[in-house]
């Protein structure tokens, strides 16, 4: 049985204590402190709700290695809620001394994928629960790539031996913005090391879909999300807002859709049992 | 990966990866790797994901500048190109000093701001005066 989580953010607090259906919520460990987290974070997981923290400024895809302190962080987080796994992306958010305040894509040659696997091996050596990787949306390509993403995300998956945030939205924002077809993506990836799915919504400007979690989930992701699960059952998915909080309601049915959409497994999986 | 290599492709990572975040922040051209097309859009996305951020942490700043605000963020943008490397809560609080004693702002009409930003500020200024743009659709 898939689970199913939601975003942890103080504006939707309220409504996640409501909904007693969700297994576990993700922190933005970044956003607080792991020796005062927020008490409705502490009384959720005292109901037994999972609590996974993800990492936003690891950049483990930087020409330097990831700073211990931030690895240290995430371990605190891990320790404090009894967290199975965290999380973080495959970017690099940071050079030349300054923040680029977002996340940016690796550059798909041997000797960046090379330098990638040698932070994740570092981090992995630092943490003390396992790291899951995430792919993340990308409004600009590098030109000189020597493999395809989906190349990309097996060579480090299977090289650091390490567990997929496949990122629901981001696949949906690249395959829209560079124009390839997410499930042949999703064929290509090894499925079998996913550990739990992403979804948020976006909205298209000017014919660039911009990943942006403060609109709705578009039919579009969801219809990848059902694709997804037949060909194999996620552990675990979840919904991400991060600004424009529609009312409850609103947040309820997408959550509500979501289940809906990783149902065709759960079907198949009752039929073949 | 023997130790030369692996300090060469650091090396040469590093020289790309800044490459890439100077010409994103407005700071030198694009990479030759990188379209132009892409890395504009890409820029201009990171300035209003900044700006947004800002915002969610201080959206009484929208209402108070109003549609100069975009101008003072890029403003900001141009002093402290990167966003602070403590986190958005910091890079919020440094806005706010940039305002109390570095900025200042140039006169500009909104619809200009539009033009240039499109719809991107009708979501910025939807999070601050809701009311003015239940009836907008992006």
């Amino acid at each position: 049985m898939t689970k199913l989580g939601i975003g942890w953010r103080p504006e939707i607090a309220r409504m996640i204590e409501k909904r007693d259906d969700l297994d576990f919520v993700e922190i933005v460990a970044e956003n607080w402190s792991p020796d005062h987290p927020p008490q409705a974070l502490v009384d959720l997981h005292e109901r037994g709700v999972q609590v996974i923290p993800h990492g936003i400024s690891l950049s483990l895809g930087s020409a330097e290695l990831p700073d211990l302190t931030r690895l240290q962080r995430l371990n605190a987080f891990a320790s404090r809620f009894g967290s199975p796994f965290v999380s973080e992306h495959v970017a690099f958010v940071r050079g030349a001394g300054l923040e680029s305040g977002h996340l940016l894509p690796v550059p798909r040659t041997e000797a960046a994928t090379q330098v990638l696997i040698e932070n994740i091996l570092f981090a992995k050596k630092h943490l003390t629960v396992p790291l899951v990787l995430e792919n993340i949306a990308y409004l600009c390509e590098w030109g000189n790539s020597e493999m395809s993403e989906p190349e990309f995300i097996r060579e480090i998956l299977e090289a650091t031996d390490s567990m997929m945030l496949l990122d629901v939205a981001n696949l949906v924002a690249n395959a829209i913005n560079h124009d390839f077809d997410p499930i042949a993506y999703l064929r290509r990836i090894p499925l079998d090391r996913v550990a739990y799915v992403h979804i948020a919504g976006g909205i298209v400007i000017d014919g660039i879909y911009h990943d942006t979690h403060a609109h709705p989930v578009s039919p579009t992701v969801l219809d990848v999300v059902s694709k997804l699960t037949l060909f194999t059952a996620p552990p675990m998915v979840m919904l991400e807002r991060d600004d424009l909080f529609p009312n409850e309601s609103v947040i309820n049915m997408e959550l509500d859709a979501i289940k809906h959409a990783v149902q065709p497994k759960l079907i198949r999986e009752a039929i073949f049992a | 990966m023997t130790e030369d290599s692996s300090t060469n492709a650091r090396r040469e990572l590093a020289r790309q990866q800044e490459e890439l975040i100077l010409a994103l922040l407005n700071r030198q051209p694009k990479p030759e790797s990188v379209s132009l097309r892409q890395v504009e859009v890409a820029s201009r996305s990171l300035l209003l994901k900044r700006a947004r951020s800002i915002a969610r942490m201080h959206p009484d700043l929208l209402v108070k500048h109003g549609s100069t605000y975009l101008d003072l963020v890029r403003g900001y943008a141009e002093v402290y190109p990167g966003s602070h490397p403590a986190g958005p809560c910091a890079d919020a609080a440094r806005f706010l000093r940039y305002l109390k004693y570095g900025a200042s702002t140039s006169p500009c009409t909104f619809r200009q701001r539009l033009g240039d930003t499109g719809s991107w500020l009708f979501w910025i200024f939807r999070r601050a005066r809701p009311a003015v743009h239940q009836e907008m659709s992006l």
